[in-house]
């Protein structure tokens, strides 16, 4: 086990498969990417049971020199401590899910979304800059194809409005990255802090860079008001899209917080707190008011998420362990409760072709077991306590509370707003009498369906019972991120 | 005992997996259903035996280590308080399993009914037993779910879906402000276990002021006070055990036990006072819109957010003992009551408007009796449950201001309408009217059999006798609870000095208490005081009696005998009055007009506006306009082909890093 890359084999894994799919033209494109997924997940979870949470230092680290410049060089060095660790659990867990409903894909999908994990999972344990920077521009394209192609009638618009935004902020990232190496003489993502401090920026420059990278991962987050290529992304992404959009590809911009920016520009992040600070609870809340007024059930659950991205951000700038540990808990239980209704959703709209709110109505009588599984996926969303969602959030709302108390009175109200949209919606659907006669024969969910929602579901039950499972891993990653925002680093002290 | 703790809860956890997986005939189903709360009833029964038990089950939700750390354990711990509510919630919960597998016999959702029931009793138990906070609210929220889910049981109909929507989301109101409240209460105590924050000094004044309130909003909720009482009228659309259960019995009592648990913060913040306010209004506005209803579960649950408010109003007294008392009667009488307008509703196939009933004593003797206790428990005839522990709160609230009050004035005028619409129900169901034969106006009665009667005859014993019999060693066992000798001591100080009628007052308050406190009076010589006390309290006494044949004798006088001497009235000159007050004041309308729907409005508005125009159109698409019009400008020189695009890229960002290392490397 020791002496295994074991990072490399779970990120470059995926890609391999796709590349196996390119070149050989088999009709079971699915089945050899859910085998090399699956395979992932193992690998992910031999790195999740042998990681040490005791410790502070990046685990199973690999570092080789990867192209000399004048002054230090590019590396490939990878490495994980325990945020980046459940990011890539989540992302392994997420794969095969999409990869499961994707059954009437062709194989170029596969191949699009088997790219798309191996540089979700890079960006993830990427330990220097420009790795990460490769990474993170290398999931746009199949993520871009996979909405462009695959998606719905506006696909072109959605892709092209995706791809603009993103780019926009990573023109702006990449530039900044190249300032730090500048400065710093290195890429190294654990040497870099130190260097730019003791290279002692200007403030002003330190805001600059800072608002640098914070702008291209507040579009990813997305943080409002970067957040309108969301819906539309959504919206026209195919299920699987979806699933991956929301599970994974928003916590890439808070786990670029997490890891760049905060920790390379702690003044700046302290300045810049109050700001992020509202734009999240103007986030939770806006969020959740425009998912009150949708009445298609995909954007409805996009804004849902631009609502709880606010709370992660508010956790992570809380100034507090227990909130930015809600916030990480946040990303892995907004992955699971989003992808499991976008997962949902796509089998409703593969039976009936229709994902209106008033589309339906009292399917609770014609698919009960669908209506069980959505009402559970429901309760998560609302942060029902027992369910995954209620530790992450009151760990947010807790942390935070001391800090912040008027941003988390408002905050809260994003909880009442989102059990006022997420039971529209389920009484839309599921209640009331079989309003359209052609529902009536619509298909319950079948084995196979129940095969990717039951582990899903599974999980949300069990970080609702189990949180600590996921916060002892984070814990020592989340109180040095923490410590460079407010140094005494409290609990959520009384 | 205190390894089984977990048990306690888990056994109707079990039920609840069971019968939603396990798809049982309908027999089995019922037997899975009731053997978790009868067992977890057995296993109250012998924890109370060893009070106090506690149990660690293992950790729930851990952030840090040390001394600032938040760890929440899943803690269960069963104290007199938590004893007496298990037993209740247990107690009478079995008891309305029993009576559902007659009542939903013919129901297609019969297992899944069930489950929800048993999930419900998991999450009341986890209430009532968790040992923090925390654990406090995942039961809060857990029996708002069931609450949710039985409201709607019947969801083909949407009126009873909205209903449990409706629930939810007010109850949701006041989560936010339980939730707030746990983030004061950790400010204030840096612990949010109760046995560790109940010795803790509270001096920071401002927060703990706040605490409470924003606990108390959380209690408004569940226990529906005003302003957010509009929920559990509509929340009758659920099926009948479950408005006995979940919408009187249990869940609603919630708030006065989370008051109860926090006895110490709302006593030190000054809340008491407005606590106080609020649970008299609302128990004289709820009694009133219950006098012009005509549905028979309608006037059960206006009665029960009027009963809800004279809990409050005891734990306002200060003396919390009245508040808890109270819960316990009113468990018993509206419990039955509900079932028994369940069987009355099931013997007429549904009908529900008690205009359309009468004559009923004739037809179901039976029924007719062990309702007419239930009645006269909740009109607070003398000796009944209902009389002894609503006249310990008359009685308290008198002592705590002095003296009469607006509050005490309050209460006695509801406690006066209590009298009279329970005595209306009970006359205009069960009474025949003049000129009716009794031929049979719908189909073939019903007949309630034993499988719903023997709940209901158990009942009817507890809401006679369960007053006189529970009063003293309730007293006793929650004495201890809100810490007895701190009290004797402080309020021995009071006698020390003070006008007589803050000694009296303290006396009243000391008589409650228990054994120990004649002994500890005596050996100070003022057993002459004591006297005084008795004469404050059966002066109290004395006005309930005069107050239930007030309302009594007035209603039997309108509603006697068939008569509908009110009829000229409501349907004349008092006919505005009457529908402003059938209506509930409008107060639904008003939420609506003010809050729901200019939300709701908003929302949209927002989003065409905001979403939609400003970032969309002006924002992103004018940066994208700007870019085109620049792109027009420069694409005069280009080609259009894509490796010219690309190559200028690459020069454009060479030249971008270049410049940046020549400046900043230098």
């Amino acid at each position: 086990m020791k002496g295994l890359p074991l990072l490399t084999l779970i990120t470059f894994l995926p890609a391999a498969a796709g590349l196996l799919l390119a070149v050989w033209k088999t009709s079971r494109a699915i089945q050899v990417a859910l085998v090399a997924s699956l395979a992932v997940v193992v690998l992910a979870g031999a790195a999740w049971v042998e990681f040490d949470p005791a410790s502070s230092e990046m685990q199973f680290k690999e570092d080789h020199e990867w192209v000399r410049l004048g002054v230090g060089s590019i590396h490939y060095a990878v490495g994980v401590d325990g945020i980046s660790l459940a990011m890539v659990a989540l992302t392994a867990f997420l794969m095969p899910l999409a990869i499961a409903c994707s059954r009437q894909m062709s194989r170029g999908f596969m191949i699009a979304l088997l790219f798309l994990e191996s540089g979700m999972l890079g960006a993830f344990i990427a330990l220097d800059l420009f790795l990460f920077y490769v990474f993170w521009e290398a999931m746009l394209l199949p993520m871009y194809l996979i909405v462009g192609i695959w998606g719905g009638p506006q696909r072109i618009y959605a892709a092209v409005k995706f791809i603009l935004y993103t780019i926009a902020g990573s023109v702006l990232m990449f530039a900044a990255i190249l300032y730090c190496y500048a400065q710093a003489g290195t890429f190294d993502v654990e040497l870099l802090p130190g260097a730019l401090e003791r290279a002692r920026p200007a403030l002003g420059v330190q805001q600059v860079l800072f608002l640098a990278f914070g702008l291209s991962f507040a579009i990813k987050v997305p943080l409002f008001p970067f957040h309108t290529w969301l819906p539309d992304a959504h919206v026209q992404a195919p299920t699987a899209g979806s699933v991956i959009l929301a599970g994974v590809l928003l916590k890439l911009g808070a786990y670029g917080f997490l890891r760049v920016a905060i920790p390379f520009f702690p003044q700046a992040a302290r300045h810049y707190t109050p700001l992020l600070v509202a734009l999240s609870v103007i986030g939770v809340v806006y969020g959740a008011l425009m998912a009150m007024a949708q009445s298609d059930i995909k954007k409805l659950v996009a804004y849902s998420s631009v609502s709880h991205l606010g709370f992660v951000m508010l956790g992570i700038f809380s100034g507090s362990v227990a909130g930015a540990q809600g916030g990480v808990l946040q990303m892995v239980n907004h992955g699971l409760s989003t992808g499991a209704l976008f997962l949902l959703v796509g089998i409703i709209y593969e039976r009936t072709h229709r994902r209106g709110v008033d589309d339906f109505g009292g399917m609770a009588k014609v698919t009960p077991v669908y209506a069980a599984l959505f009402m559970v996926v429901t309760l998560s969303s609302i942060g029902l306590p027992g369910l995954n969602g209620f530790v992450g959030e009151f760990l947010v709302l807790f942390g935070s509370f001391r800090g912040h108390p008027w941003a988390t009175g408002i905050a809260g109200l994003g909880v009442i707003l989102g059990a006022v949209y997420m039971l529209r919606l389920y009484r839309d659907v599921f209640f009331g009498p079989v309003t359209m006669a052609e529902r009536e024969k619509t298909a319950d969910v079948t084995k196979g369906e129940l095969a990717y929602l039951v582990p899903v579901l599974a999980l949300i039950v069990l970080l609702g019972v189990f949180p600590n499972s996921v916060l002892s891993k984070t814990e020592r990653a989340v109180q040095g991120v923490v410590r460079k925002l407010n140094p005494e680093a409290p609990v959520a002290r009384p | 005992m205190s390894g089984l703790l977990w048990l306690i809860p888990c056994l109707p956890l079990a039920g609840f997996l069971v019968n939603l997986f396990a798809r049982l005939p309908k027999p089995l189903a019922a037997i899975v259903g009731c053997a978790g709360p009868i067992a977890s009833f057995a296993l109250s029964v012998a924890a109370f035996a060893q009070l106090p038990v506690e149990q660690q089950v293992f950790d729930w939700i851990k952030v840090g280590a040390g001394p600032g750390a938040l760890s929440v354990p899943f803690g269960l711990r069963v104290d007199g308080l938590t004893g007496v509510m298990i037993l209740v919630v247990t107690g009478v919960g079995s008891l309305i399993h029993v009576y559902s597998v007659a009542y939903m016999q013919d129901d297609d959702g019969f297992a899944r009914f069930f489950a929800y029931l048993n999930l419900f009793m998991f999450s009341m138990l986890v209430l009532v037993m968790g040992d923090s906070l925390v654990l406090m609210f995942l039961g809060w929220e857990g029996v708002g779910l069931c609450s949710y889910l039985l409201i709607g049981f019947w969801y083909k109909e949407l009126k009873n879906a909205d209903a449990g929507k409706k629930a939810f989301i007010v109850n949701r109101v006041g989560d936010l402000g339980f939730v707030l409240g746990i983030f004061c209460v950790w400010q204030l105590f840096g612990t949010l276990d109760f046995a560790k924050m109940g010795g803790m000094p509270v001096n920071q004044e401002s927060l703990a002021f706040w605490g409470a309130v924003f606990l108390f909003v959380g209690a408004c909720g569940k226990s529906a006070q005003i302003p957010l009482f509009v929920w559990l009228p509509d929340a009758m659309a659920g099926p009948t055990p479950v408005s006995a259960l979940i919408h009187a019995a249990t869940m609603v009592t919630a708030g006065i036990y989370m008051v109860g648990r926090m006895h110490f913060l709302f006593a030190a913040s000054g809340m008491l006072h407005v606590l106080g306010g609020v649970a008299a209004a609302t128990a004289l506005l709820a009694g009133v819109i219950a006098v012009a209803q005509n549905d028979i579960k309608k006037v059960l649950a206006y009665s029960t957010v009027s009963q809800l408010g004279f809990m409050f109003a005891g734990m306002a007294s200060a003396q919390f003992t009245t508040g808890i008392f109270h819960v316990v009667t009113h468990a018993f009488f509206k419990a039955l009551l509900f079932l028994g307008a369940g069987a009355v509703i099931h013997a007429l196939h549904g009908e529900q408007d008690i205009r359309k009933m009468g004559g009923l004593a004739r037809k179901l003797p039976g029924l007719a009796v062990v309702f007419i206790a239930g009645g006269l428990a909740l009109a607070g005839m003398p000796l009944t449950a209902g009389y002894v522990s609503k006249d310990a709160i008359l009685a308290a609230t008198y002592a705590a201001h002095t003296g009469p009050s607006l509050v005490w004035v309050t209460l006695a005028a509801t406690a006066f309408i209590t009298a009279f619409y329970t005595t209306r129900l009970i006359l205009v169901v069960f009474m025949p009217r003049p000129g009716e034969h009794h031929g049979d106006p719908h189909h073939e009665i019903h007949k309630p059999g034993i499988l719903m009667m023997a709940p209901l005859a158990i009942l009817a014993v507890l809401s006679l006798a369960g007053g006189l019999l529970l009063e003293k060693p309730l007293a006793h066992l929650l004495g201890n609870v809100w810490g007895t000798e701190a009290r004797v001591h402080e309020l021995a100080m009071r006698l020390q000095g003070g006008s007589e009628f803050d000694r009296a007052k303290a006396f009243i308050a000391l008589e409650k208490m228990g054994p120990g406190v004649e002994e500890y009076l005596e050996t100070r010589h003022l057993e002459g005081l004591l006297k005084q006390a008795h004469h404050v309290h059966s002066l109290n006494q004395g006005l309930s009696i005069v107050l239930f044949f007030g309302g009594f004798l007035s209603a039997f006088y309108l509603y006697g005998r068939g008569r509908e001497t009110l009829k000229g009235f409501v349907e004349g000159p008092g006919r505005r009055l009457h529908s402003l007050v059938e209506n509930k004041f409008y107060v639904d309308e008003i939420y609506e007009y003010l809050v729901v729907a200019p939300v709701r409005m908003g929302a949209t508005v927002v989003w065409f506006l905001v979403d939609r125009l400003l970032i969309d159109t002006l924002l992103v698409g004018g940066a994208g306009k700007i870019v085109y019009g620049a792109g027009w400008v420069f694409r005069r020189p280009h080609t259009g082909s894509v490796n010219v695009a690309i190559g200028s890229f690459m020069v454009g960002a060479l030249a971008m890093l270049a410049w940046m290392v020549f400046r900043f490397t230098r």
